[in-house]
């Protein structure tokens, strides 16, 4: 049943067995492995089947320094189905490394081993609509895949490691009908929670407030909560619900917004190959499910373990939009179309340099000497992206000058300095807006920076191809656009003790018996990975926790287990 | 056992008739309305028979000792066989009549249905004609002819039109892939093999009166799940995400032209003209409808076994490609 809250009576008491605050990626995951079971769920969201920029607003907060990161209401979505409604679709599982204590990382290590979630995997990967769990272009696609540059091999560099594109799958879209038709699961719009309210012990979640923007105010009562809105709006809703803990829920170790990580991630250098342009790929292929994938160089494990970095991808890319110096059509005419892109994905597109007349100019003549290129290309765009469900990922322009970018997407480390607080100023239901304090760290850069130094050595002992950057560069070329907009990581992170983590590894907050966090909040360290497939399995395994915690006793569930079999 | 099947050319009627020579201790009739499209082992009598003429009927079934009715056709050739068979059961020695009825009984029933289900309206003529065979057999029930009535779900594999051949040809032309939420619908299916088990099982059921199954598979997948797998199967890949403005353009645009074509086709005799298949409004309900068939008193039919999807769908992709490609 999908339900507003607009239409329910103030002082309206509800209650379910599951509770989960937010519709997006994590909570629809979460909630459709309770369909049509005896467990009633009770799905909260602020947001309306569509935008509304009233409940966006609710978003609003400050950001210390505005060039190093977005506004604090850009990259995520208060709407049914959250942020999946603008997400890329990128989806790529975390690495094992990921999860290791790694002595020359503070702070790294997950209580729980890889394997914990990577089972989980190929589940996340069908609701995100990614195909098969194979992300090794050795075997993903049953045929030999094209190679991104053949012959150019290194042993620092895995260039079979693949990421899977979603749809992009918008979750409320594709699954709100599984919600709609399930009679134990409520769906409840227009609500949003506005307190924890713990029990006078503080050690049991009795309720959660829930407000509309039109004063009405309810109670939601249930035998477990899930907090599930996101890396961004998790530490807010704890550090406000201070009733019963004063320093907030969960944070008696003032871990609550701590360690917050994006990725490290920008454009840089210029790769020219010598080899002959058709030994050059850096598209995507179709799985046999239509599933877009694309090769990435990752730096390895062993690599990584050696020079003490962190972890880090690369993709080719084609040269920098915003130079005319290209002399390409296409890559003009997306200049031109500027206006036309929405912020989350223009930002990362153009940068924030300016671009004078002289270079307008010089754009609109690239796209008018290509005429023919730049028609195909803007038409066979329509019937691949405009017009499909299933979307070209992004632009890929073969390079007539064999020349490319490189676009990096690095690991950023857990820094407690690096945090979201509350802000003296509160939204219209007078819940504390957020401070966001985004920091990186000299580490961060070091691992972007050893990995485009080994790769230019690589590029050079191979002899196809070099790679020119300034050394002095990289560093202001990854923080170009700031922290990687959309993923808020860590802020609510998982540890081996309440010193270490605010929840445990089952996701529960510690110190509370029945709340629970969902999302890349509870993530210890960031990995090269995009975080949602992550989100989704890291969904799914809550859910299997909450399953095994409702079951009656260990000794009923396994007589159920036999009568099933 | 001496079997008579009605309507042996059919797809059903064939695969049957030509389990029933297989085994070699049946004698078996092959009632047809044109013998000329018949090629089954010699052991096999032709007998050419028009199932809604009332004294032809009686005079085919005079001397067997078992019926199997895959009569398909309009909803007056289906009852009227059904109404004839139950009259002339009564002068005959018939000892069991095993018939074809559908799961369209269930019309727009929703979640788990099974044979103790209440029938709801019909949604089209063919349900209420299978409904009404059953009633008319039922009937018959109470006046001492034994039999068996079959509810398949969607029947396919080798010889399948409906759901082998026209969706191979869908999957290649790209007008069925992944169809997203449109395709979330419950895909009961049942290899045509494994129905002709349960119809040979049904022959030889013990018992008297009148017993009913439904004949499909165990734990149904998505109709998504169909798709991809088979159009992987039958190499049209990468599988195209259908986006749902084409499947409506296609649904509600294309069909009706399409549908007219091919009756103007039937009609003039043009049996040369390729038409391609319409996607009916029928359809897209069907792949996106959630309703689970319920088959498990079928395990009471002796030899009734349920090919595994995959397998199923490799035997069809197959005979597919030998045949169309």
């Amino acid at each position: 049943m999908i339900d507003t809250a607009k239409t329910l009576p103030s002082g309206t008491i509800l209650d379910a067995d599951i509770c989960i605050v937010g519709a997006g990626a994590a909570g629809i995951a979460l909630a459709l492995q309770f369909a049509d079971t005896d467990k009633t769920v009770l799905l909260i969201e602020s947001g309306d089947v569509a935008e509304n920029p009233e409940i966006q607003a609710l978003y609003e907060g400050s950001v210390v320094d505005p060039a190093l990161h977005s506004p604090a209401d850009r990259y995520r979505q208060r709407v049914f189905g959250g942020t999946t409604t603008i997400w890329g679709g990128r989806c790529i599982p975390f690495d094992p490394i990921d999860f290791d204590l790694r002595a020359w990382i503070d702070n790294s290590g997950w209580p729980i081993e890889y394997a914990e979630v990577a089972g989980y995997y190929p589940a996340a990967n069908a609701l995100c609509e990614a195909g098969d769990c194979d992300y090794d272009a050795r075997s993903a696609l049953g045929a030999p895949m094209r190679p991104m540059i053949e012959g150019f091999h290194s042993s620092h560099f895995n260039a079979d490691s693949l990421e899977r594109f979603s749809c992009p799958t918008n979750f409320a879209a594709r699954y709100g009908h599984r919600l709609s038709a399930s009679r134990n699961i409520r769906v409840l719009l227009n609500a949003n929670c506005t307190e924890i309210v713990a029990n006078n012990r503080g050690d049991h979640v009795d309720h959660i407030i829930l407000r509309t923007l039109s004063g009405g105010h309810f109670e939601a009562r249930a035998r477990k909560f899930i907090l599930a809105m996101g890396g961004l709006e998790i530490p807010r809703i704890l550090l406000a619900s201070n009733r019963v803990h004063p320093r907030g829920i969960g944070n008696g170790h003032d871990l609550v917004g701590r360690y917050y990580m994006c990725h490290i991630a920008g454009t840089i250098g210029d790769v020219r190959f010598s080899v002959p342009k058709e030994q050059v790929w850096h598209g995507y292929e179709n799985a046999w499910d239509g599933v877009y994938c694309r090769r990435r160089l990752a730096l390895t494990p062993e690599t990584q373990r050696a020079l003490q970095v962190g972890n880090v991808v690369m993709r080719l890319h084609h040269p920098r939009l915003v130079d005319p110096g290209h002399q390409t059509g296409i890559l003009s005419a997306i200049y031109l179309a500027k206006p036309l892109i929405s912020y989350e994905y223009a930002k990362r597109l153009y940068g924030p340099d300016p671009v004078g007349l002289g270079d307008y100019l010089r754009h609109v003549l690239n796209v008018v000497s290509q005429p023919i290129r730049t028609a195909r290309f803007l038409a066979d765009w329509a019937w691949r992206r405009t017009l499909a469900v299933r979307k070209f990922p992004s632009i890929i322009i073969a390079s007539t000058a064999n020349r490319y970018s490189l676009d990096v997407h690095a690991e950023q480390i857990p820094n407690p300095e690096s945090r979201v607080s509350l802000a003296e100023t509160r939204d219209p239901l007078g819940l504390p807006r957020i401070a966001i304090d985004w920091r990186y760290t000299a580490a961060d850069i070091d691992t972007v920076a050893t990995a485009l130094r080994l790769l230019k050595q690589d590029f050079a002992a191979w002899g196809g191809g070099t790679l020119e950057y300034d050394e002095d560069e990289v560093e202001a070329a990854m923080l170009r656009e700031g922290a990687y907009g959309g993923h808020h990581i860590g802020t609510a992170r998982m540890g081996r003790t309440a010193e270490e983590g605010v929840v445990d590894r089952d996701c529960r907050v510690f110190g509370i018996d029945n709340l629970y966090i969902a999302g890349s909040a509870v993530f210890p360290t960031s990995s090269q990975a995009n975080p949602t497939l992550t989100i989704v399995a890291m969904a799914l395994r809550l859910a299997d926790h909450l399953r095994h915690r409702f079951a009656p006793s260990t000794i009923a569930a396994g007589v159920t287990a036999q009568e099933h079999e | 056992m001496r079997v008579l099947v009605i309507g042996a050319s059919g797809f059903i009627g064939s695969a049957v008739t030509r389990a029933l020579a297989a085994r070699g201790d049946v004698q078996v009739r092959a009632g047809m309305r044109n013998p000329g499209r018949a090629s089954f082992d010699s052991s096999v009598e032709i007998r050419q028979l028009d199932s809604n003429d009332k004294t032809m009927l009686a005079a085919a079934i005079s001397d067997v000792t078992h019926v199997v009715d895959c009569v398909m056709g309009s909803a007056a050739t289906m009852t009227g066989t059904s109404a004839n068979l139950a009259a002339a059961a009564r002068s005959s020695g018939l000892r069991r009549v095993v018939t074809l009825s559908s799961c369209a009984v269930y019309g727009s029933a929703q979640g788990y249905v099974d044979e103790a289900t209440p029938l709801c309206e019909p949604s089209d003529d063919y349900a209420a004609a299978k409904v009404e065979c059953e009633r008319i057999l039922l009937d018959a029930g109470g006046h001492g002819l034994s039999s068996v009535i079959l509810r398949p779900s969607c029947v396919y594999g080798p010889g399948s039109q409906q759901w082998t051949v026209r969706i191979a040809k869908m999957l290649i032309a790209r007008r069925l892939g992944d169809l997203g939420q449109a395709g979330e619908g419950t895909a009961n299916l049942v290899a045509v093999d494994d129905l002709v088990s349960a119809i040979l099982a049904g022959l030889e059921l013990p018992g008297e009166g009148t017993d009913i199954f439904n004949i499909s598979n165990a734990s149904p997948g998505t109709w998504n799940a169909y798709l991809m797998a088979f159009a992987r199967m039958l190499g049209a890949i990468p599988v195209r995400r259908i986006p749902s403005w084409q499947l409506r353009l296609d649904g509600k645009l294309a069909a009706p032209p399409l549908k007219v074509a091919q009756i103007l086709r039937d009609r003039l005799k043009l049996t040369g003209v390729q038409i391609a298949d319409p996607i009916t409004p029928s359809m897209l309900r069907l792949f996106a409808h959630q309703v689970q068939f319920g088959s498990h008193k079928a395990d009471r039919l002796s030899s009734f076994h349920r090919t595994p999807l995959q397998e199923g769908l490799a035997s069809a992709a197959l005979w597919f490609k030998e045949h169309f490609v």
